[in-house]
């Protein structure tokens, strides 16, 4: 009873009508940057968190998170209508979107989809509600050890679950440790790589860096393959529409593929690293597997789309759990999340539940408003974004430069910050272009200063023994936890590229 | 560019590394960790872990292929312009370097289409000043001749 005593209260929180204002603009905002090809969420967050400096935290918060999902939402509409993901998280939805809009059902796939998303979010919500107390009640119990090792777990899981080269990812999570390094060390005062300089003795700040990679670093890539040449205008799947609305036989063979899936991808949420691309694509052949027509997935199955939709919107809501309860980033958008709620004063981990419950559980009970807003958003706004994707990127980039630009200078009114994110979307580009992973700088570059820290904090508690980390109880049952993921993602890159030789034979 | 690039990295990798070894103590006075405890650790495996990277692509001969030079054209473009528009933004301001740069971009990628590169070029700052300026109240930079 005292969950829903908290989300009540929560409820009386959210439901004022700035902050109705701030979530529906997030959401809105959100869905449009979602809908650009290239920019997702991570990109999304830290382009407008500057924009959030002159409003209230909670509002402030609640907006960020609003852009965070609805980012997920939007980014499927160009998969469905462009076959372009417009982030990593939706390229299982183009397996089936894309061809569905071929045939003319592009109107019932965004309509499904907006449902699965829907679905996805309010169930890894409802979970939010019940297993966040729980999580942040354990946690509790938690020292440096196990700070430590879920620091590593995130980032070596993000590592091992990488699609491309690994060793790319693991120099790319170094680089973002290596910047983490950089100015005071914390115990000693000693300085670290600041070459002399005033301005880096705070250490290279987090937001020019995560808005270089993803917000610069993605537009010079989308000129590099050369987005900005042709409008999209000719190629976008939206005309011609026999019907907007799915068919009942749409909803009935969705009807357990959204559940179930949204359950899948919140559990996969939940492990620091994993993220929402793990299991929107563990859900597509997840759903492959289950179906007893598997030959129709890739030709324009319904179940192939509202599968990875459904639990990507709630791997994202699931990756909230460990930000909110350990204040560990489980994904880069998460760590951009966590930048911000530093910068309000807010520190997320096992007591901010029992401290600052107000701004908890009004963030919790926001996400089932923001879910609905989507809904209804993503379903009647579809020619509104059908319109914002057939912009030209090249009157576009601009502008977003010139927003990234402003927003990095308004942060610490600092011109070196400004060159930081200009060098940093350079170095993005570059990394993208050649395997690298920029989510992997971004998420070691603020899980490294914590590893360090507690690190350090462990080895003063052993007197400089390794052994505490085999003493503990829940230090042994992460690192027990952490094989089982590793191993179980070397196994999923085994199978992805025997899929792939397969595919490729046939 | 890979092997530009790569190199780039292993001898940023190597001068952090260096710099980790002849700075800063591994360990303090009091056998504690030092400030060059996680840099060396860090730096050494940044160093094995790119040479190892460069083997791979050398033994899978994909280190020299790549795009061709004329794919990076428009990105490079892309970036000098942002590069002078952040000199133009410390020297000159907001007030100048804004419109310049949007002009001078649409300008060259979007060539022709004089109307909507002008309407653009004059609307961005006012929108930009009425944000950042005068809705959030946000610093902007105004350049060193302000």
């Amino acid at each position: 009873m005292e969950i829903f005593d908290n989300l009540l209260m929560g409820l009386s929180i959210a439901i004022t009508p700035v902050n109705l204002l701030y979530l529906l603009l997030g959401a809105t905002i959100g869905m449009v940057i979602g809908s650009i090809p290239g920019f997702g969420p991570s990109a999304g967050i830290a382009i407008l968190l500057p924009v959030t400096f002159s409003m209230d935290p909670i509002g402030a918060v609640m907006m960020l998170a609003a852009i965070y999902y609805g980012a997920m939402y939007g980014g499927t509409i160009t998969a469905i209508l462009l076959n372009t993901p417009g982030d990593s998280t939706t390229v299982a939805s183009t397996f089936d979107g894309f061809p569905l809009a071929q045939q003319g059902r592009a109107g019932p796939a965004l309509v499904m989809q907006a449902c699965a998303s829907f679905t996805g979010g309010t169930i890894g919500v409802i979970l939010i509600t019940l297993l966040a107390p729980m999580f942040a009640m354990v946690t509790r119990s938690f020292g440096p050890p196990e700070f430590f090792l879920l620091c590593l777990m995130g980032i070596l899981t993000l590592v091992a679950l990488m699609s491309g080269n690994w060793i790319l990812g693991l120099v790319s999570a170094l680089i973002g440790f290596a910047l983490g390094t950089v100015g005071v060390d914390m115990e000693t005062g000693h300085q670290r790589f600041t070459f002399g300089s005033t301005e880096l003795i705070g250490g290279i700040h987090f937001i020019p860096v995560a808005i270089g990679l993803f917000g610069i670093g993605e537009l010079f890539h989308a000129f590099y393959s050369g987005a900005h040449k042709s409008g999209t205008g000719g190629i976008v799947q939206y005309q011609n529409e026999e019907r907007f609305w799915p068919t009942s036989k749409d909803l009935r063979e969705s009807k357990f593929t959204m559940p179930r899936n949204a359950i899948l991808g919140f559990c996969i949420g939940l492990i620091p690293g994993a993220g929402a691309t793990i299991a929107s694509l563990m859900a597509y052949s997840l759903e492959k597997s289950l179906s007893s027509t598997p030959k129709k997935f890739g030709q324009g199955e319904m179940r192939g789309l509202t599968a990875p939709e459904s639990a990507n919107n709630a791997a994202s809501s699931g990756a909230m759990v460990p930000l909110l309860t350990l204040g560990i980033p489980g994904s880069a958008s998460t760590a951009v999340l966590l930048a911000a709620f530093i910068m309000w004063g807010l520190r997320p981990g096992p007591l901010l539940m029992a401290e600052n419950p107000q701004f908890a559980w009004g963030l919790i009970s926001s996400m089932y408003l923001g879910n609905m807003a989507l809904l209804a958003i993503s379903i009647f706004a579809i020619p509104l974004f059908v319109y914002i994707i057939k912009a030209p990127y090249r009157i576009l980039a601009p502008l977003v430069l010139v927003v990234c630009v402003m927003g990095t200078f308004s942060v610490n009114a600092s011109m070196i910050e400004v060159f930081i994110m200009l060098g940093a979307g350079v170095i993005g580009f570059l990394m993208k272009r050649f395997g690298f992973s920029p989510a992997a700088v971004v998420l070691a570059l603020v899980l490294g200063p914590m590893a360090e820290e507690s690190l350090r904090q462990t080895l003063i508690i052993s007197r400089g023994s390794f052994d505490i980390f085999f003493l503990r109880p829940s230090s042994v049952y992460i690192m027990v936890f952490f094989v089982a993921v590793i191993f179980s993602g070397i196994l999923l890159n085994a199978y992805r590229k025997r899929t792939n030789i397969q595919g490729a034979q046939a | 560019m890979r092997l530009f690039f790569y190199l780039f990295i292993l001898v940023v990798a190597a001068c952090y590394t260096y710099m980790a070894f002849s700075d800063l103590t591994f360990l303090t006075n009091r056998g504690r960790m030092g400030p060059g405890f996680f840099p060396r650790i860090l730096g050494v495996t940044m160093v094995v872990a790119m040479l190892m990277a460069i083997l791979i692509d050398i033994k899978n001969k994909t280190l020299f292929s790549g795009a061709q030079d004329s794919q990076y054209q428009d990105a490079a473009v892309l970036i000098g312009l942002s590069l002078t528009f952040g000199v133009m933004l410390m020297v000159l301001g907001y007030v100048i370097a804004i419109p310049a740069y949007i002009g001078a971009t649409l300008c060259y990628f979007n060539r022709g289409k004089h109307k909507t590169n002008a309407a653009v070029t004059v609307a961005v700052p006012v929108v930009i000043h009425f944000l950042f300026g005068t809705l959030l109240n946000a610093s902007l930079p105004h350049g060193l001749w302000w």
